[in-house]
């Protein structure tokens, strides 16, 4: 055979043969064909623009969301006219403790109040009985030392308000007694519907310039100023308060709510899947492997509503009357992650056990050959052998239960809750997301753009995680 | 003597060695226990919730209308209890049961045109405004008797004329181990209340609409809303996703593109359903509102169709990649050309694992809530989806709404829901599988 295709070939053939498949084969262009690989190869486009959709529609969202300007009231701590008790003993300007005797009974002071004594105004950051823990000299006050006897106020929040009527010519704004200092020149405030600057302040009185991208209106009385809001993202990041009502927006209580639910998801799911994992790969006989399988596809099968239904009509009650008692709120995160946790462990399983079943049979011969019993054998020559495709398992499960909506939002809570408390209840990023958006959302409206904050924020981390998943299970695979 | 020794100590050590193998083998064979127990105590717990005894409380007895049960009477003997009992209502019940029109426009609409049925001559040039004098609710009572089933009528006269409303709910165990307190309990009510074993799932919840009422409120709009839903997503994504795996596995040359293509596609499997959602949100429902008419079926189709895509491209490659390449090879080497070697050569070779593949992104989408809630699924319609454009509500919407209801009585109508979902998944994933046989049995 070789030596007959090594024969030269005569040319007549080559010239005969080129003749005929120019006529007959290469020669003919087929429109048609081409058309249809343009349009199969747009198919596969489809997804490339999904992602960049995903991304543009986020962040673009999210840009408007940093851009978008709401309006708040200006407002600023004032003493109230009645005072709730004295100070039981005189203190000095560093101390942070003042021992109180009540005006009556009542225990009236709380966490994060206002206070004015003499001429200092604190933060109250804790209330030990008989005792305030303060923080000395807020609003730009001074610490002074106070005898004993000193009337304490309480202060409420109070919007600054206008004194007088205004009509549309009127350049001045008076606004109520000791918010002068509230403003600065060049803010812009606003009055109902009209937008004006501030260019000079004389205590209370605010010169302004009218009709900045309105039009001007006169204004009554009493009407509140309101001053523009812009979410920042320092304090997007730091703020531990998630309130849009009164423009707050710090995503860190629906972070560490997500993070909270997620690591009791995996405290539940890693054990689990990863020694099912083990028994189904390294122990189990083809008939257990065909009666488990098919019951982790079903768990995993099943739709993640029935999970939240399951957290918050099961689990829930059962801690109530096994652990809790009424320690345990309604919704509370560890109901959701225990949920979660069930949720995930087929999928951990599963990428378990397929790397664990790839590594290869002589590895395992030759520990057994060493006299390691199978345990040994699984504990310190195949876990290791199959770490990458473990820890890329682990991840893309952790990935999974910080995207997971539906169980979160039935059984964590709704309303965003700065705590480390398992049993209260507290809202994560996607319940978050998706409570906001099953009211009726305006477009553009400050609540629409901040979900997409939100959403680009998870979007981030899930992201961050899968291709973290994949660069360790690519990078760190050992070659066999 | 010393090696003797030296077995002593190794017989021992190989001994608690064992041990603790065995030991930790059980360990790992009790995970699996807890799987089963745990799959056990999710459906023990939707069951648990779905029958049980309920307590009823009514205005009028049943019996007070009729010496005979009223299931056995015919529609026009209840059309004429309903005229007896709540004459001021019927207009009401005719718009709401059989109006064919906008509600704003019923009444001046004559009835040959505004009603969904038979219409007696003599009332059908009226309008309901001609009807608003005595005359009207001798005329809805026929109308009602000639169009509307026993069932419906006997529904209706349980909620306006016996106003059944169901006081309280027991599970399905406290109602096997505790009868006697219970019964005690309903005894103890000073409004009679009636003791009734109670199968939350039945015909009412499947048929009827939502409702604020417990006692009325159905999962029919939702059904039928998942199943529009459900067609249109996969007319939408068979499509794209077997296009796009045709065009990896058989034309794509190894390039930039296609290793973008194979990445991106991998990425997006892992991307949570609650951000397409808002891609959903912001690109279907606002920037082409032209098109979708908002918060429509089309929306939610479109936005589960990218969801599930990943899916499909995915199993159909695999799909595709199992047909032999001497398949491949003799076609060509018949003269076909490469579109006419994989549309009748390899796109029928592949197909069981093709519809494995698409079955699998369906059974993925019909649970899917989180995207549907962003996109605007609602529960408070009242009507049957008619178009790819009205607004729409699918059973696992319905489900997550009841569930977070305070009143508890939503809860065992959601745990009826579940039961429905699950054998619609049920039924879907064994279409999976009898595919997957047949095509394993067919390669060999």
């Amino acid at each position: 055979m070789a030596s007959e295709q090594a024969k030269p070939v005569p040319s007549s053939a080559v010239l005969a043969l080129g003749d005929r498949s120019e006529a007959g084969l290469k020669g003919q262009s087929r429109p048609g064909e081409a058309v249809i690989q343009a349009v199969l190869m747009a198919c596969g486009l489809v997804s490339v623009l999904t992602t960049v959709g995903i991304i543009v529609v986020l962040f673009s969202q999210t840009i408007l969301f940093f851009q978008s300007r709401a309006w708040l009231a200006a407002r600023q701590p004032v003493a109230q006219e009645v005072s709730l008790a004295t100070t039981a003993n005189s203190i000095d300007a560093a101390a942070t403790e003042l021992s109180i005797s009540y005006s009556d009974e009542t225990r009236v002071f709380q966490a994060n109040q206002n206070i004015q004594v003499g001429d200092e105004i604190m933060t109250v950051v804790d209330r030990p009985r008989g005792r305030l823990v303060v923080q000395r000299a807020q609003f730009g006050t001074e610490a002074f030392d106070h005898p004993a006897g000193t009337e304490i106020f309480p202060m409420a929040d109070l919007a600054a308000r206008t004194v007088d009527v205004m009509t549309e010519d009127d350049l001045d704004v008076t606004v109520s007694e000791g918010f002068g200092g509230l403003f600065s020149i060049g803010q812009e405030i606003k009055l109902g519907p009209e937008v004006m600057r501030v260019v000079d302040i004389d205590g209370d009185v605010l010169a302004v310039e009218r009709a900045i991208d309105s039009l001007p209106a006169p204004h009554g009385a009493n009407s509140t100023v309101e001053v523009e809001d812009r979410p920042s993202l320092v304090e997007f990041f730091t703020s531990t308060v998630w309130q849009p009502i009164s423009g707050q927006f710090g995503i860190i209580p629906l972070v560490t709510a997500t993070m909270l639910t997620s690591l009791v998801a995996m405290c539940v799911a890693v054990p689990l899947g990863m020694s099912t994992a083990i028994y189904l790969a390294e122990y189990a006989t083809p008939r257990v492997k065909g009666t488990i399988k098919p019951i982790l596809e079903i768990l995993a099968g099943v739709p993640t509503v029935v999970y939240g239904f399951f957290a918050l009509t099961f689990i829930t009650p059962s801690l109530r009357t096994l652990f809790f008692g009424d320690n345990i709120n309604f919704t509370n995160m560890l109901a959701a992650g225990l949920a979660m946790g069930i949720l995930i462990t087929p999928l951990i399983s599963s990428m378990c056990e397929d790397a664990i079943s790839a590594v290869p049979r002589a590895l395992r011969e030759a520990s057994y050959g060493l006299g390691a019993t199978k345990l040994e054998t699984t504990i310190q020559v195949v876990l290791p052998a199959a770490v990458s495709g473990i820890s890329a398992a682990l991840i893309i499960g952790l990935s999974r239960a910080v995207g997971e909506t539906m169980i979160v939002a039935l059984a964590s809570g709704a309303g965003p809750n700065f705590t480390f408390n398992l049993l209260a209840s507290a809202e994560t990023m996607t319940g978050h997301i998706a409570r906001i958006s099953s009211g009726d959302l305006s477009y553009g409206s400050i609540d629409y753009v901040s979900i997409f904050a939100v959403g680009a924020t998870l979007f981030v981390i899930t992201f961050g995680l899968n291709v973290l998943s994949g660069y360790i299970a690519s990078r760190l695979r050992e070659r066999y | 003597m010393s090696n003797l020794v030296d077995v002593g100590v190794y017989r021992s050590d190989v001994i608690r060695r064992n041990t603790r193998a065995r030991w930790m083998q059980n360990i790992y064979f009790s995970t699996l226990i807890i799987a089963i127990i745990v799959l056990l105590l999710l459906l023990f717990s939707i069951i648990n919730q779905t029958f049980g005894y309920v307590a009823i409380s009514q205005e009028i007895k049943a019996e007070q209308l009729s010496d005979r049960p009223l299931a056995e009477l015919q529609p026009t003997e209840l059309a004429t209890i309903l005229l007896e009992q709540t004459p001021r209502l019927l207009l009401v019940m005719v718009r709401d049961n059989l109006s064919a029109v906008p509600v704003d426009q019923f009444t001046s609409t004559p009835l040959r045109d505004g009603i969904n049925g038979t219409v007696p001559d003599d009332l059908a040039d009226l309008t309901p405004r001609d009807l608003s004098g005595d005359t009207g609710p001798a005329a809805y009572a026929r109308l009602l008797g000639d169009n509307l089933s026993s069932a419906q009528l006997v529904a209706l006269i349980e909620v306006n004329v016996l106003k059944v409303e169901i006081e309280q709910s027991w599970t399905l165990v406290e109602s096997l181990t505790q009868r006697e307190e219970i019964e005690a309990s309903v005894a103890a009510t000073e409004d009679q209340e009636d003791l009734v074993f109670y199968s939350w799932l039945n015909n009412r919840l499947l048929t009827q609409r939502n409702s604020q009422r417990v006692e009325e409120a159905g999962i029919g709009p939702a059904l039928a809303g998942t199943f529009y839903l459900l067609i249109m997503t996969v007319a939408i994504s068979l499509p794209l996703g077997v296009g796009a795996a045709i065009y990896l596995e058989e034309y794509a040359q190894e390039s930039f593109l296609n290793r973008l293509l194979e990445t991106n596609i991998r990425n997006l499997a892992g991307v949570p359903s609650i951000i397409y959602g808002m891609l959903g949100l912001t690109v279907f429902v606002n920037t082409l509102s032209f098109i979708t008419q908002g918060r429509s079926i089309l929306s939610g189709a479109l936005t589960l169709s990218l969801l599930i895509l990943p899916i499909i491209i995915t199993n159909s490659r695999e799909a595709l990649r199992a047909v032999p390449s001497t398949i491949r090879e003799a076609s060509y080497g018949l003269g076909a050309t490469k579109w006419q070697t994989v549309s009748r050569q390899i796109l029928p070779a592949a197909l069981p694992g093709v519809l494995t593949g698409l079955i699998l992104g369906v059974s993925r989408a019909i649970g899917e809530t989180a995207p549907l809630i962003v996109i605007g699924a609602t529960n408070s319609i009242s009507t049957f989806p008619d178009s790819p454009f009205s607004r729409f509500s699918v059973l696992p919407f319905t489900i997550y709404n009841w569930s977070s209801q305070p009143d508890a009585a939503f809860k065992n109508a959601s745990s009826a829901a579940i039961i429905v979902l699950l054998v619609l998944l049920l039924i879907i994933n064994s279409a999976a599988i009898f595919f997957r046989n047949r095509a394993i049995s067919k390669r060999v």
